[in-house]
């Protein structure tokens, strides 16, 4: 409390050209120190959050990123630093941990904040974004129906099947081999059958479990990671690693990735729900059980890639979180950092969000609008308020919202309550007033504009900052007018989050669009950013075939993927993926479907998930693919590969890229085919194997265009097996050694007929299994 | 019926060994089903499964009745009483090639020993060495060979018009430097029905697996067939039919040889036929041969197309003491 005092006391002389280098909602603590909890309740993951909502209440907003396990609190933030920057930032005892570019990941002195702002070298600090999981498994749902699953496959839809094919309980085939997955996650399932190696050791290289106490990987090329604990390959052999993924969002996630499908139960055969890379290697970082911090991600990030390069190894990380607030324009330190990270052999990938408004279901679900959009002048906009239960206390009740403007223009804002009574502010005032309908907070780019793009940033919360004056139900009225110098008057308005009626219901009216909602950090430049569309609604539940209740067409988009573009107009996302619904590993610890057993699968292994969260981590399996053909190839490569060979159908518009579709459905097969047109030797070896002799249980055989056909024969010309055209993939097949009538083939030799165009190629193989 | 009424009242002994023959077909078919099952190239050994010389081959693969030196590979009791030897060569695909021997000699008026020797040499390979993590090996610059060699020691010994035969069978395998035995019985029945006709039926290769890595059964074959052989005006032809099981793939094999010539100098023309076990197999069903014996030496060639792998040229050289 006292540090809170003396940080309302200093922010008062912050409050001048040094609020400038703070982020809207640093300068929101520092201009209204009140709203962050003196005695913070640990926060619960909210499962029951509608699909787009984040059940955030606002004036908790600042509580996420408050580190309180020292003696002193402290603000996770990011830290843009100049010369001299990291020295000042050491004088005020400031914990650094990663460094990606100018950025620096930092833990500081609550009260050292203010005295920091006016550093020459520091040129930007920025709360660490708050992120929250993407995937939906929790939904107030009407009860399934019981009815025959669909038949399909994501794996089959992404392009994985024609890559690589199971030989016994091994991948072979472009399968991911030897490329690190990171997840930054929920944690993993440690234990899970679906992450162990044909040999029965872990595929998981290292785990950090960043929320338990300890002292962290420690020091890590240029990096410092001084808290939680990190499990080597052998303490997760032996069974002593701390990290329990609690939620099952992070081995739901990972599975997707790299499950190899081997873990069942009940009965039921195994490798039926396997990742997209198979075959890849594993770094987890655990960061949060449902709640998820910018500054732990950078340092997960950063601490996966540093381990891939200890390695020699080439690396995608999948973050299947997304923060819902920032400018949407790429230029948040968060997004900067990654992109700093992020190189040669070094990939991020981020699903968009689940802030969708597609409303293509049926029955209908709305999820939204979560973004307006206008010129300053009526009509201006609403925020429905739904009919609701207020909850016990202060500052539970509440809707944040956020505004992005020109930092040429000068705008007021005027937030008006059901029952008429209003609060102002003008581009560089605060407002706050309590009505007996609810608390109005307005933070008009307090400070100036922002220091990474120049615009005019602007929050607005409405909230029950006294328990008996919750916010009016109704529609509460937005306005934006010029004030003085005004350029265009163009803003664009978000929902960040609301907390009424357990997150559902609250929607903004007027001027919506179902744009611009991608967030952080599939906005970042650098980062492939995955959107999901429909593969599957049906699925063999423990009791009865279960039929997902809200259905689009399969292949349609996903009812809640978050669309494009960036508001600066870059065009987010990427390309989409099966995201709804995906089956994947199910972690034994998970709560998630604690209240939804009928998504759990017959095998108790696997479970139901839809959202972004799942496509994300099938397009991560897809760069881990590719990175296993070239390691080198960049974000920069990869995305165009991923975009220039996206499928399209009747779904996907032809105008592309679309700002929901992007470059279209993800097809790693064609991706493998554009990365390699010449084979995966190059020109000049027209037909490649990946062992002669053979003395596994596999052959690969590598082509520089897919053959018309391709057989084995025995030396006495009797047909041994036929390739059938759906098994060759676009650079390879992979033979499982056996004959076309399912047996295994002796030892001896063998002669490969490829038939290309205009050309046949013979290839005397040696078979020679011990 | 008719036609086995007829058979019944004037060769009784022919009926038994059809007997004998069809109980043991049908025992061993069974014996060979569980590899066939599981498709060409499931079972071992690529010296077993091609003919070993140009006679054979030429006649469809169907010597399992017709007396020759070769017929040691096709039925124990058919290689009869006449003293000869043989060696054989042919072109494999892709660099590979097989060669035989044999030799047939009489240990008295009604026992002969015969001996055959065969090879299979794959040929050479570039060592692609595996790199873990990528689909595509690291070529070393070495190389790696491997190849096969059997023998086959036999006896025949004849009462009356039947003649029966046993012979022994080793191999060994060697793949890259893995190496494995395997040995193995063949066993067989030759009737000289009449004059003109021969009928024969052998089980071969009982009992043999090579255990070495993937463990794999040597081809147990069940032959059954008829040889005929009659003036053709001035010329000599024969007739060969054979029906075989193998692996539980069925197949049939014919064979028509044609002769003429001067007592010293003789040329002979061949053409034969066999199904093709599956329909994906690559050898054609015609094969052509001819050959040319002077005085007791005799050359033979054949050649057969291979599909998508080209062909396959056999010679020989016979001599018959």
């Amino acid at each position: 409390v006292a540090a809170l005092a003396a940080l309302a006391l200093m922010a008062g002389h912050a409050a001048g050209q040094e609020l400038q280098r703070a982020d809207p909602f640093l300068r929101l603590l520092l201009v209204h120190p009140h709203l962050l909890p003196a005695d913070p309740v640990p926060r619960p993951l909210q499962p029951r959050a509608a699909a787009g909502a984040p059940s955030l209440a606002p004036v908790r907003l600042l509580e996420p990123v408050m580190d309180r396990r020292g003696p002193e609190p402290r603000v996770r933030t990011l830290v843009r630093v100049g010369p001299g920057g990291e020295a000042a930032l050491r004088r005020y005892g400031v914990r650094i941990g990663a460094r990606a570019g100018s950025v620096v990941t930092a833990r500081v002195p609550l009260d050292a904040l203010p005295a920091l702002l006016r550093e020459p070298g520091i040129l930007a600090i920025e709360a660490a974004a708050t992120l929250r999981p993407l995937g939906v498994a929790a939904l107030a749902l009407p009860a399934p129906a019981a009815r025959p699953p669909a038949a399909d496959s994501a794996s089959a839809d992404a392009g994985f099947d024609q890559l690589r094919r199971r030989v016994g309980e091994r991948w072979e085939g472009l399968a991911g081999q030897r490329v690190i997955i990171g997840v930054f996650d929920s944690g993993l399932d440690l234990a899970h059958q679906d992450f162990r190696s044909a040999g029965g050791g872990t595929r998981v290289l290292f785990a950090w479990d960043q929320t338990v106490e300890g002292p962290g990987p420690g020091g890590l090329g240029e990096h410092v990671f001084d808290y939680g604990v990190e499990c080597g390959a052998a303490i997760i052999e032996a069974g002593t690693c701390p990290m329990v993924d609690r939620i099952g969002h992070g081995t739901h996630v990972t599975g997707t990735a790299a499950a190899d499908g081997s873990a069942t139960g009940r009965n039921m055969p195994a490798y039926r729900f396997q990742g997209g890379a198979p075959a890849a290697d594993l770094i987890v970082v655990k960061g949060g059980d449902g709640e998820f911090t910018g500054d732990m991600l950078l340092d997960g990030v950063a601490y996966i890639f540093q381990r891939a390069a200890m390695l020699g190894r080439p690396a995608v990380v999948n973050i299947s979180l997304s923060a819902q607030s920032g400018p949407r324009d790429g230029t948040t330190l968060l997004e900067k950092a990654l992109d700093a990270l992020s190189g040669p052999g070094r990939i991020v990938v981020s699903g968009t969000g689940n802030t969708g408004d597609h409303r293509n279901t049926a029955p209908l679900v709305q999820n939204g609008p979560f973004h307006a959009q206008g010129r300053a002048g009526p009509p201006g906009h609403g925020l429905r308020v739904p009919a609701y239960a207020p909850e016990p206390g202060p500052a539970n009740d509440a809707a944040l919202l956020e505004l992005w403007y020109s930092g040429r223009d000068s705008l007021t804002i005027t937030v008006r309550s059901p029952r008429g009574d209003a609060a102002t502010a003008a581009t560089g005032d605060t407002a706050f007033v309590r009505t007996p309908g609810g608390a109005i907070l307005i933070m008009n780019a307090v400070g100036g504009p922002s220091p990474q793009n120049g615009d005019h940033g602007a929050i607005i919360a409405i909230v029950d900052a006294d328990e008996a004056m919750p916010p009016d139900t109704g529609r509460w009225a937005i306005e934006v007018a010029p004030a003085g110098t005004v350029t265009g008057g163009d803003y664009h308005l978000w929902l960040v989050g609301a907390t009424f009626a357990g997150g559902t219901g609250t929607a903004l009216e007027g001027g919506t669009t179902n744009r611009y909602l991608v967030g952080v950090p599939a906005s970042a430049d650098r980062v492939i950013a995955a959107g999901a569309h429909v593969t599957r609604h049906g699925w063999l539940g423990v009791e009865e075939e279960q039929l997902f209740p809200f259905r689009e067409q399969l292949g349609d988009i996903a009812y809640f993927s978050s669309p494009g573009p960036r508001r600066d107009g870059v065009q987010k996302p990427d390309l989409t993926a099966p995201g709804k619904v995906v089956m994947a590993s199910l972690s034994r610890d998970a709560t998630l479907w604690d209240d939804l057993p009928w998504l759990v699968e017959a095998d108790s292994a696997h479970v139901a998930l839809l959202g972004t969260s799942v496509s994300a981590p099938q397009v991560a399996a897809a760069v881990a693919i590719l990175l296993q053909i070239d390691p080198a190839l960049t974000p920069e490569e990869v995305r165009d590969l991923l975009r220039l060979s996206a499928a399209t159908d009747r779904f996907v518009p032809a105008a592309l890229p679309h700002p929901v579709w992007g470059a279209g459905k993800l097809d790693a097969a064609a991706a493998v085919a554009r990365l390699r047109p010449d084979g995966l030797a190059g020109a000049g070896e027209p037909v490649t194997l990946s062992a002669n002799p053979v003395r596994s249980d596999a052959l690969v055989i590598g082509y520089s265009q897919r053959p018309r056909s391709m057989a084995v024969y025995t030396l006495a010309a009797e047909r041994v097996r036929t390739f059938r055209a759906d098994e060759l993939g676009p650079l390879t097949v992979v033979w499982g050694l056996d004959t076309d009538a399912g047996g295994a083939v002796a030892n001896g030799a063998y002669v490969l007929v490829v038939e290309m165009e205009g050309r046949r190629l013979l290839k005397k193989l040696l078979v020679a299994r011990r | 019926m008719r036609w086995g009424l007829s058979v019944r009242r004037v060769c009784p002994p022919l009926v038994r060994i059809a007997r004998v023959t069809l109980a043991v077909t049908v025992c061993l078919a069974g014996t060979t089903a569980a590899s066939a099952a599981q498709g060409a190239g499931s079972g071992a050994s690529t010296v077993l499964r091609i003919p070993p010389a140009p006679r054979p081959l030429a006649l469809g693969n169907a010597l399992v009745a017709v007396p020759d030196v070769w017929a040691l590979e096709y039925n124990p009791a058919g290689a009869g009483m006449e003293a000869a030897v043989a060696v054989a060569y042919q072109g494999l695909p892709v660099g590979a090639m097989a060669g035989a021997a044999a030799v047939v000699a009489p240990l008295s008026r009604t026992v002969a020993f015969g001996l055959s020797a065969r090879f299979v040499d794959y040929g050479e390979i570039d060592v692609i060495e595996a790199d873990p993590g990528s689909p595509v090996g690291r070529p070393t610059g070495a190389t790696a060979t491997g190849g096969e060699l059997t023998t086959l020691a036999a006896v025949s010994a004849g009462l009356g018009r039947v003649r029966w035969g046993v012979g022994g069978r080793w191999l060994r395998l060697d793949v890259a430097g893995l190496t494995d035995d395997a040995f193995a019985v063949d066993a067989g029945v030759s009737l000289a029905a009449a004059p003109a006709l021969t009928l024969g039926a052998a089980v071969q290769s009982l009992g043999g697996d090579v255990r070495a890595g993937q463990p794999a059964p040597l081809p147990r074959t069940v032959r059954a067939g008829a040889a005929v052989r009659r003036p053709l005006g001035p010329l000599e032809g024969l007739l060969t039919v054979e029906a075989r099981r193998r692996e539980a793939r069925s197949g049939v094999g014919a064979g028509l040889e044609v002769t003429g010539g001067a007592e010293a100098v003789r040329g002979t023309v061949r053409l034969g036929y066999e199904s093709r076990a599956a329909a994906g197999d690559a050898y054609s069903r015609l094969v052509f041969g001819g050959g040319v014996r002077v005085d007791r030496v005799a050359v033979d060639l054949a050649y057969r197309a291979l599909g998508p792998l080209g062909s396959t040229h056999q010679v020989s050289v016979a001599y018959r003491f």
